[in-house]
Formats: structure tokens, C-alpha cells, sequence
């Protein structure tokens, strides 16, 4: 095992932390008030502007983002309760039940009651995505877009890949003509270019600021990391969106050159995997007590995502669309790039969301290799299917390849599912193995 | 000639066996039945449905999450255990991600290698006008692979010849199932889902040969048993043949059912037409979906809703395999829908194993207040 020196670094928080945020406080803000100015409101995937090129806001109601900050908010149990009482079942997807549940209650945790909404859309790519939304739109009584996300695997071929990018493509089209009909309104193409553009710049953005935290010592924290991710992730439309990433990119390069740590007493670099149980991200907090720093996650890098590709073995940032000399001119161009972000050629996707096979493997293992790691810390996590497959899978991979490991159950939304005392006492024992002192109380 | 169908069932590993030794043929497993066996018959490859054994088990933690789906960790428990050892490939139709998780274990953990790995995408957005152009051409891609991996080249005859053996065994067991409308109906639903399993795990060619035998016994066959409450089963995987018959000896008879060791895997056949691989991927896109493909039409409610009707069902049993989000997702808007049109519902969680004793107080209970209608 590797335990480098108790050396301190010089540490200071984010500069931009507080422009971060306002920016994503006022996301939820503008959600609740959008029906009833007029602007047009979707519920569920934002698919890169297209709620903005109808002459919507450029709010963002997507599930995900609202089913973890509920959970960090303290509200998920009482959200979910609502929806386990209309009996779904409790071991559904935990942000499903938080989304249906506020709507059943009518109640939004920023505030008042359920935001209105004009129609659902979902990009479908994990199996609860459709039917969650569907649910929304019946009971919302609003019209119901999916489209067939169609994710690539390593099983495929080059023939079934195009096949799968051209389904998506057409799909997309599909859906921007229908709801224009749907909702009366001309879909503005120049605002949805202009979208695409900005979604390659933030990813391109976010992954140079993941990358960089293959420095030692580490600029960022995982912990951190979870908010700076939702403005390129689901906030990428958004007016102000790339220069707040410009901003966060300038200012990690600022610390790496300076030396200036997340942890300063980092000595010890984690590798997590999975998502985080979003009411109880102190965990983060409690690794630095050992001096330990967890970098990242493939979840929270967007690996295999839109965010970086595999080139000559290693992880890079998907170049932005200027980069690639690439001139969106049309509709139909735009769609184009905007799906192909995902749908990367076999040999530089790294890893394959709905399979835990090979790709996704490696994937694991580059992370642990390419940002210096010497342990995993996996998160069983029991509230999110999409993120939990494989992960037995993704154990075994790592110890077959002598990686400290260590694994905590849990879920990413439904803190009733979760022991703080045996997670810690979990933590501590495996410092322990790693001959690792507790530096502070 | 029913008892074959369970002879097949039992026997299921040694029957793959014998046909591979008679035959010199490949077998290829399968866990969905979204995967087109047209044309892995075409191949000259024997499709079987990998299933589990409903017993206790304690070797796939390390693979799966013990709350992944009950039907995925009893499956690959006996791939692990080498149960499966005589499958030359297995292949997925990316239908959904613990199916995907127990195919990624097999391939890895179970002998069957990369090679002998394949994918039959299936569309998931079935009501959308460009999966039939999208299922067509995977449907194409997966038979390069099978060409590729017997070495044979399909022909459109070796297509129709697929698709012949597929309808013929679909048309049939249909046949059967239209004997379970009457008010004695002949079989039980412990026998038919034999049927259908048993279907799902041996040459359909044999298997159409039983059925055809069995037919010609069943017009003037009476039961020797009391029909009783008339029930549905519905709900996820399920081929737990023992709960059926616990139920069925307390005064019931399951007369229909919608899951896929059932009417989701025969009830449409492929309608032929001069685009063989096009007419197999519609037939796929038109049958009943399994939730996880059912939006936003959703169809399968109507499908349950019809068959509930046409066989006269008077109570329904929901069977739910624990931790499967998109049935689950279904249970509340179904049970809504079937209330709403008088049919009584009961709903039981299942995993590999059953309480049967506790389920049977529950089901007597169930069928009591059916029962209780009768009696005044």
C-alpha cells in the first residue's frame, strides 16, 4: 500500500464556490415561477435546449438533479413515503418515488406546491427513465414525449452503432415536430444550435477540470465536485453556463500550479464509484479526517457520458464542436452532434451504461490508474439501478487487480437505508488496514 | 402427452444435451424473450431460455446485487454452478439492465467468452414509427452474427423455414389456451405454463409434435377436478410452477395469464411478408411489451384488460419478481384499471424462493371473498 508523507499542503476553498451556488439556486427558483409567467416548462430529461429554443426559460425540472437535492435537503423520506402509500413498491428507483411522491403531495421542497408543467419528456436510457415520466404525464394530465436513448455496448457492431445513432436522430427530430404541434409553438433552431454548441463546451470544460485532479495533490473534492458537475451536466443551456466553467477550469489550473490542495493533509487517493448517498455526503468529510481525498467518480466525470473519450489508452475531453471543425447549420446537424456526444465509436467509449462488462472494466481501472488512486470506495447502492449494475462486477475487477476496496451499502436517495455508524466504523477499519491514523477528531 | 411438457422442463439440461449429440447442432441460451428465434432457427441453432431452479442459493452475491431481480440471480446461479455448461453462446436482447448484469456474468464468469457473445438490440420506444426501421436493421446485424458464428450462410428460405417453426408453435399453443375459455377448460394452469416453458427450452419442431398430440386428446376430455374460482395470473418472469399448483388445490383454476412464461411469448406470430428480417422485427415491436417497453399506448393494460374479459376471469393474481422498477412501476395504475372494471386483484411480492405456506393463507383468504359473492 502506498501511505505518502503527513505532509501539509496549502489549502483554500473554491473562489468561484459562491457563483456556483447562485447559479444552481436560481435553477429551482425559475422552475416555480416559469408555468405562470408564461414560459414553457418541461418535465424530465432536458435534452440541450430544446425547452429554450420553444421560447421557454432556460430552467431545468429534470428528476435526477431534483431527487438528489431533495435527499440533501432532508425531504426525500417524506416525498417518498407519499409515493410508497399509492403503492409503488420501496425498492423502486429512489429519485422515482421522491418526483412522484412530491407530485402526489402537490408540494415542491423550493417552496409551495408542484410546479405546472406543459408537457413530459424523457430520454430514455435506464429502465425506470419512461415509465417514471409516464406516470408524471398521466397523472399531470400533460402530453408525453420518450425517446429511445438507445445506448451503445461492446456487443455491437459498427453497423449497430450508426444504427442505434440514426434511431436517436430521428427520433429527436420526431419529437421537436410534435411538440411544436403540441405546444402552438415555431421551434427556433438558432437557439437550439447555439445550445449544442455550449453543452460541448461545458462537458469539454468539466472533463479539463476532472483531469486535472490527477494532480497530487488534488485541487477538488469529490464532495465538491457533485455540485460543480450540474452546471455542465444539466445546466449547460444556461445563460452565464460556459464562462462559470471557464472560471472553474482557470481557477483549478490556478491551484495545480500553486500546489493548492482540497484536503490539505491529503496523503491517501480515492477512487469512488457509484453516486453518493446525497443526505449523508459528510462521509466525504470524514475521509479527510485520515488525510484521505476522494477524486472523483466515472458517475460524477461523465465517463462514457458526452464528457470524455479513450485515446491512446487514456482519458480525454471529447474535443468541443469548434475544435473538431465542425459547423452546425441546420436542425438536423445539431441533433446530430448532440446525440453523437453519446454515441462515441467503441474504441474511445469508455465504458457502457447498461452493461458491466470489458469496457466498463477498464474504464474503472484507468480512473483508479490515471488519478493516482490507491483504493476504491464503492457505494452499494440500492436506490438507483442504473448506477448500481454492475457493481459486483466492478468489485471484482478491482481486487482482481490488487486495489484496496472497500464497499458500504446504501442508497442514493433514501437516507432509511442507510447506517451512519456502520458506514463509519466501515471507514475506519478499512484506514486502519491501510495503515492509516485518524489526523484529527 | 402433457406430462412431456414437464418431462422437458425437469430434464431440461440433459434434453439440450441429447439434442446437441443427435443433432451435432449449437445451443444458444437466451434470458429474454424479445430475442428472434426466427433466426437462430435459421441458423440451425437451438435457442434455449436460460431459467432458474428456484432453490436456495448462495453463489451470486459476489456477481449481482442480492436486490437485483430474483429471475436474473436464480439464472445466472446456475450458470455458476455449471448447469449450464453445454451452451456454446448466449445472447441478450439489451431488453433490461439485470438481464444485461446476469449476460455480462455469464460471459465472464460462466465459460462462455466473448466470442460466443452476442447482442440482439431491440428497440424500447416499440410505438415509435422508427423502430420498425431500426429493429429490421438490428434484426439484420444479428443474423451476420449468427452467419458469422455457424459458419452457414441464412438464406431467405432458411428465414421462412424460421419463421414457420416459430408461428407453428405460436399458432398452436394459442390453440391450446382457447380451450381454457370454456367452463371446464381441460388443462390446468400449472400444465399450460409447462406448456410454454417447456416450449422456451426444447425444439420447437418436437415441441409442436406434442402439442398436436395433445390437441387431438383434448375436444370430449373431461377434468376429474372442480374448475373453482376462474383466475389470471399476471406479472413479471415467472415460472414458478409450484405456486400455481398450490393455488390451483385450493379450489382454482389459473385460466389465462400475461407474463412471458405465458401469452407475451406466443400470443402475435410473425405475419410473413417479402421482407423476412422487417416482418420478424414488427412482430416483436407488435407483440404484447413487456412494461419496460409499454409507453406511452400502454398496450399490455389492454391486453391484460381483453384476455381478463374473453376468459372470464374472476379474480387476478398480481405476481411481482422484487426489485423489477419497470413491473413495479406498473402494479398501481393496473390495479386501478382492473378495479375500475370490477376484477378483483391480489398482489404477492415473489423472489427465488416462496413462502408457500404463507402464500396459500393468503390465496385461500383471496379466494374467499371471491367465493363470498356466491354465497348470498
Amino acid at each position: 500500500m502506498v501511505v505518502r508523507e503527513k505532509g501539509r499542503w496549502e489549502t483554500k476553498g473554491l473562489d468561484c464556490w459562491p457563483q456556483f451556488k447562485e447559479f444552481l439556486k436560481g435553477r429551482y427558483e425559475a422552475v416555480a415561477t416559469a408555468h405562470d409567467q408564461g414560459l414553457l416548462t418541461v418535465l424530465g430529461t432536458q435534452e440541450g435546449g430544446i425547452q429554450e429554443a420553444l421560447g421557454g426559460g432556460d430552467h431545468n425540472f429534470g428528476g435526477e438533479p431534483y431527487g438528489a437535492t431533495c435527499a440533501y435537503m432532508g425531504l426525500s423520506v417524506e416525498f417518498m413515503e407519499a409515493a410508497e402509500a399509492k403503492g409503488f413498491a420501496r425498492d423502486t428507483c429512489a429519485y422515482c418515488r421522491i418526483n412522484l411522491g412530491a407530485m402526489y403531495l402537490d408540494k415542491y421542497a423550493f417552496g409551495g406546491t408542484f410546479p405546472k408543467v406543459d408537457f413530459g419528456m424523457r430520454k430514455h436510457t435506464c429502465d425506470t427513465h419512461a415509465k417514471w415520466s409516464l406516470l408524471h404525464s398521466e397523472y399531470l394530465k400533460v402530453p408525453y414525449l420518450v425517446i429511445d436513448g438507445a445506448p451503445g455496448n461492446e456487443f455491437d457492431s459498427e453497423q449497430s452503432l450508426k444504427n442505434k445513432a440514426e434511431y436517436h436522430i430521428a427520433q429527436q427530430l420526431d419529437a421537436i415536430e410534435e411538440i411544436e404541434k403540441l405546444t402552438g409553438r415555431e421551434f427556433n433552431d438558432e437557439i437550439y444550435i447555439q445550445s449544442v454548441y455550449n453543452n460541448y463546451r461545458c462537458r469539454n470544460l468539466w472533463a479539463q477540470v476532472c483531469i486535472l485532479n490527477q494532480n497530487i495533490p488534488a485541487p477538488l473534492d469529490q464532495k465538491s465536485m457533485y455540485t460543480l458537475f450540474e452546471v455542465a451536466f444539466h445546466n449547460s443551456v444556461r445563460k452565464g453556463a460556459v464562462e462559470l466553467m471557464e472560471t472553474l477550469r482557470d481557477e483549478v489550473e490556478d491551484r495545480v500550479k500553486n500546489k493548492i490542495a482540497a484536503v490539505a493533509t491529503e496523503r491517501f487517493r480515492i477512487g469512488y464509484v457509484s453516486q453518493p448517498p446525497y443526505y449523508a455526503l459528510r462521509i466525504f468529510r470524514y475521509l479527510e479526517k485520515y488525510g484521505a481525498v476522494a477524486i472523483g467518480s466515472r458517475y460524477c466525470f461523465g465517463i462514457g457520458e458526452g464528457t470524455t473519450m479513450v485515446q491512446d489508452g487514456k482519458e480525454v475531453p471529447i474535443p468541443t464542436l469548434e475544435e473538431q471543425g465542425i459547423v452546425l447549420k441546420t436542425r438536423e446537424d445539431a441533433v446530430r452532434a448532440a446525440v453523437n456526444q453519446t454515441h462515441l465509436a467503441e474504441e474511445i467509449r469508455g465504458g457502457d451504461f447498461r452493461y458491466c462488462g470489458h469496457r466498463t472494466r477498464e474504464s474503472l481501472l484507468r480512473l483508479i490508474r490515471e488519478w493516482h488512486c490507491d483504493a476504491a470506495i464503492m457505494h452499494f447502492n440500492r436506490g438507483c439501478q442504473g448506477w448500481g449494475i454492475g457493481e459486483p462486477q466492478l468489485r471484482l475487477a478491482l481486487l482482481e487487480n490488487d486495489i484496496p476496496t472497500l464497499t458500504f451499502e446504501g442508497n442514493v436517495a433514501d437516507s432509511r437505508e442507510w447506517d451512519d455508524a456502520r458506514s463509519l466504523a466501515r471507514l475506519d477499519a478499512f484506514f486502519e488496514s491501510q495503515g492509516l491514523e485518524k489526523l484529527e477528531d | 402427452m402433457i406430462e412431456k411438457f414437464e418431462d422437458i422442463y425437469r430434464n431440461r439440461h440433459q434434453y439440450a444435451k441429447d439434442w446437441k449429440v443427435r443433432t451435432g447442432g449449437k445451443v444458444l441460451g437466451y434470458l429474454c424473450t424479445y430475442i428472434p428465434e426466427e433466426i437462430v432457427y435459421a441458423a440451425g441453432v437451438l435457442p434455449v431460455r436460460l431459467l432458474g431452479s428456484h432453490e436456495v442459493e448462495d453463489v451470486t452475491a459476489p456477481y449481482i446485487f442480492p436486490m437485483f431481480c430474483p429471475f436474473c440471480r436464480d439464472t445466472l446461479a446456475q450458470g455458476l454452478k455449471g448447469r449450464y455448461d453445454y451452451l456454446d453462446g448466449i445472447v441478450s436482447s439489451d431488453t433490461c439492465m439485470h438481464i444485461n448484469q446476469t449476460f455480462d456474468n455469464f460471459v465472464l464468469y460462466c465459460g462462455i467468452g466473448r466470442e460466443n457473445a452476442f447482442v440482439a438490440n431491440t428497440a424500447y420506444n416499440v410505438a415509435s414509427p422508427r423502430a420498425r426501421e431500426y429493429q429490421a436493421k438490428e434484426a439484420l446485424e444479428f443474423k451476420k452474427h449468427m452467419e458469422e458464428w455457424t459458419g452457414k450462410t441464412i438464406t431467405d428460405d432458411d428465414l421462412d423455414r424460421g419463421i414457420e417453426i416459430m408461428n407453428r408453435n405460436r399458432r398452436l399453443m394459442k390453440q391450446v389456451y382457447e380451450t381454457r375459455k370454456g367452463e371446464n377448460p381441460p388443462i390446468t394452469g400449472a400444465e399450460a405454463m409447462l406448456m410454454v416453458t417447456s416450449s422456451q427450452m426444447s425444439d420447437k419442431e418436437e415441441h409442436s409434435n406434442i402439442i398436436e398430440q395433445v390437441l387431438k386428446g383434448l375436444p370430449g376430455w373431461s377434468s376429474d377436478r372442480e374448475t373453482g374460482v376462474r383466475l389470471m395470473i399476471v406479472g413479471s418472469e415467472d415460472d414458478d410452477v409450484e405456486f400455481l399448483r398450490m393455488v390451483e388445490n385450493l379450489g382454482a383454476t389459473f385460466v389465462v395469464d400475461d407474463h412471458c412464461t405465458g401469452t407475451r411469448y406466443f400470443w402475435n406470430e410473425v405475419i410473413p411478408g417479402e421482407d423476412r428480417l422487417a416482418a420478424i422485427a414488427n412482430r416483436y415491436l407488435d407483440r404484447t411489451p413487456c412494461p419496460i417497453k409499454d409507453w406511452s399506448e400502454r398496450r399490455r393494460f389492454t391486453q391484460v384488460l381483453r384476455l381478463a374479459q374473453d376468459y372470464d376471469v374472476q379474480g387476478i393474481i398480481l405476481v411481482q419478481q422484487k426489485f423489477c422498477d419497470p413491473h413495479e412501476l406498473d402494479i398501481p395504475p393496473l390495479t386501478t384499471l382492473l378495479k375500475e372494471h370490477n376484477f378483483p386483484t391480489y398482489f404477492l411480492e415473489f423472489d427465488v424462493t416462496v413462502p408457500i405456506g404463507a402464500f396459500a393463507t393468503r390465496v385461500e383468504a383471496f379466494l374467499e371473498t371471491i367465493r363470498g359473492e356466491e354465497l348470498f
